[in-house]
């Protein structure tokens, strides 16, 4: 397995995968820190309004990002016909275990930029009212987990089809279909895996007055059950994923 | 030469699969469209134009660029595969032929996908929202600025494609292009970016006319946008040796 690790490092090395995995939160960071309310605006609790924000913007570029870092990871064997050859070198098991440990650890550096770039633009505006720390964690552990469902759904799709095109469908598709569901009655959300950022979120608008233009951010209890699910989904793809690439044809 | 290539070109077009992706993402947008407009029908006044920015608004902002990177991306896949980019320089076609074959497919591709766009307009409108009469011809104006605007951007997506030997990732700096063209249009300054020209070109999130009196600047920008990204496909064509 280290071995196996190593090379996959070595692969994303190549691939500059690094830069790819920079350039979402990079996104997030432009358009967050553009829309963030000024400290004398009309904006009550700024700094959740902020963390507001952040899973509406991840419900439109992480079903996209997460299908770009899971259909690289796949496509560079299958471009050049190497599963055959990676199958008689190595065990399918080692392959499999290092691409899914590569994978997480990039979906994991994502969560974490994402995160610490809603805190640094909050303490860089000057927001007064305070977050808490389980708030905090709560958002990222949120991100990481629809994040690494994501993924490991992207790259069911990219062994299953040994193509990266419908992966890279689905995502568009899917953040579409997210963004779309976070505007349609709540119940509508949770049958939509890939706006569960929305859904998930502990931060909400309170009231928007449409006269003063007055908007009220706050805080609303954890949905620790939804989180489960998610954790379940993600297990559930990683499980299919691992079968695929068992049961593979060479 | 050209005539070859653009046959070539539209062959790789065959059952693809990026023609569920040309129908969903419209479909999609239109059904949200439609339904988000007949929820709010007390605060959209504006008849066809409100069932209009509905129907488009994160379409064009987000999808729409997204849609022609897939389209450029997907042209320029086989290209990068094996040793297929030894083949087509050694080809005894101009370089440029090749990109400007690949440039009018997406081209078709975008127009149509357009076409499909007005086409669910009308029906929504027709089937669902009940509007009298027909739809302004100011919204076909929208659609055919749109792309306008947009074909600088597929001669923007068909060079990433080309210069980045990766599917994917040209798809993601497609979308984050209409990020940052949103907050360039948002900020004024949307003739100075490809990817806000579309955008502005839709005029998708206002129902008052975004171009009025600058069409002048939008021809130009999207022009000169354009001759540049050729160029620069032409140049790296012709001076960058292939790495196969």
């Amino acid at each position: 397995m280290p071995r196996a690790l190593h090379a996959e490092l070595q692969k994303a090395h190549r691939r500059h995968d690094l830069a790819v995995c920079l350039l979402v939160p990079l996104v997030i960071l432009v358009w967050v820190g553009y829309s963030a309310p000024e400290v004398d605006s009309s904006t009550v609790h700024p700094f959740s309004a902020l963390f507001y924000m952040g899973p509406t913007v991840d419900a439109i570029l992480m079903p996209i990002g997460m299908a770009v870092l899971a259909t690289r990871l796949w496509d560079v064997e299958e471009k050049g016909d190497f599963p055959k050859l990676l199958y008689t070198l190595q065990s399918r098991r080692s392959l499999f275990a290092a691409k899914a440990a590569l994978g997480f650890g990039e979906v994991l550096l994502i969560a974490v930029l994402e995160t610490a770039i809603l805190l640094a633009l909050g303490w860089w505006k000057g927001y007064a009212d305070a977050v808490p720390a389980s708030h905090i964690l709560y958002h990222f552990v949120c991100t990481l987990a629809v994040c690494v469902m994501l993924f490991a759904s992207e790259l069911l799709l990219a062994v299953l089809l040994a193509n990266p095109l419908p992966a890279l469908c689905v995502g568009v598709v899917g953040a579409l279909v997210g963004l779309f569901s976070a505007f349609m009655p709540p119940i509508v959300s949770l049958f939509v895996p890939w706006g569960y950022f929305i859904p998930l979120s502990s931060f909400v608008l309170a009231s928007w007055d449409a006269d003063t233009r007055i908007a009220v951010y706050g805080m609303r209890a954890f949905r620790p059950l939804l989180l489960a699910w998610v954790v379940v989904l993600a297990a559930a793809f990683f499980a299919f994923a691992w079968r695929a690439v068992r049961e593979k044809e060479v | 030469m050209f005539l070859r290539c653009f046959r070539a070109e539209n062959r790789k077009l065959h059952a693809s699969p990026i023609w569920i992706l040309f129908f969903l993402l419209p479909v999609i947008s239109a059904v949200y469209g439609t339904f988000n407009y007949l929820q709010n029908l007390g605060i959209l006044q504006d008849q066809w134009y409100s069932l209009w920015t509905q129907h488009t608004l994160f379409y064009a902002l987000f999808f729409y660029p997204v849609l022609v990177g897939v389209y450029a991306a997907y042209l320029w896949r086989l290209e990068h595969r094996g040793h297929n980019w030894n083949l087509i320089l050694a080809a005894p076609v101009r370089p440029l032929a090749l990109f400007l074959a690949k440039y009018v497919v997406v081209l078709k591709l975008v127009l149509l996908t357009q076409l499909l766009v007005f086409g669910l307009y009308v029906l929504c409108g027709k089937a669902f929202a009940h509007l009298p009469g027909w739809p302004p011809v100011q919204t076909l104006l929208f659609l055919l600025r749109g792309l306008v605007g947009g074909q600088c951007v597929i001669a923007l997506q068909l060079l990433l494609s080309m210069l980045i030997r990766s599917f994917a990732v040209p798809v993601f700096l497609g979308l984050a292009g209409g990020v940052a063209g949103m907050l360039c249009a948002s900020k004024g300054i949307g003739l100075a970016f490809p990817y806000a020209l579309m955008q502005v070109g839709m005029n998708a999130n206002k129902s008052e006319d975004l171009l009025a009196g600058q069409y002048g600047g939008f021809l130009l920008a999207s022009a000169l946008w354009l001759a540049l990204f050729l160029a620069l496909a032409h140049l790296l064509l012709t001076r960058r040796d292939v790495r196969a």
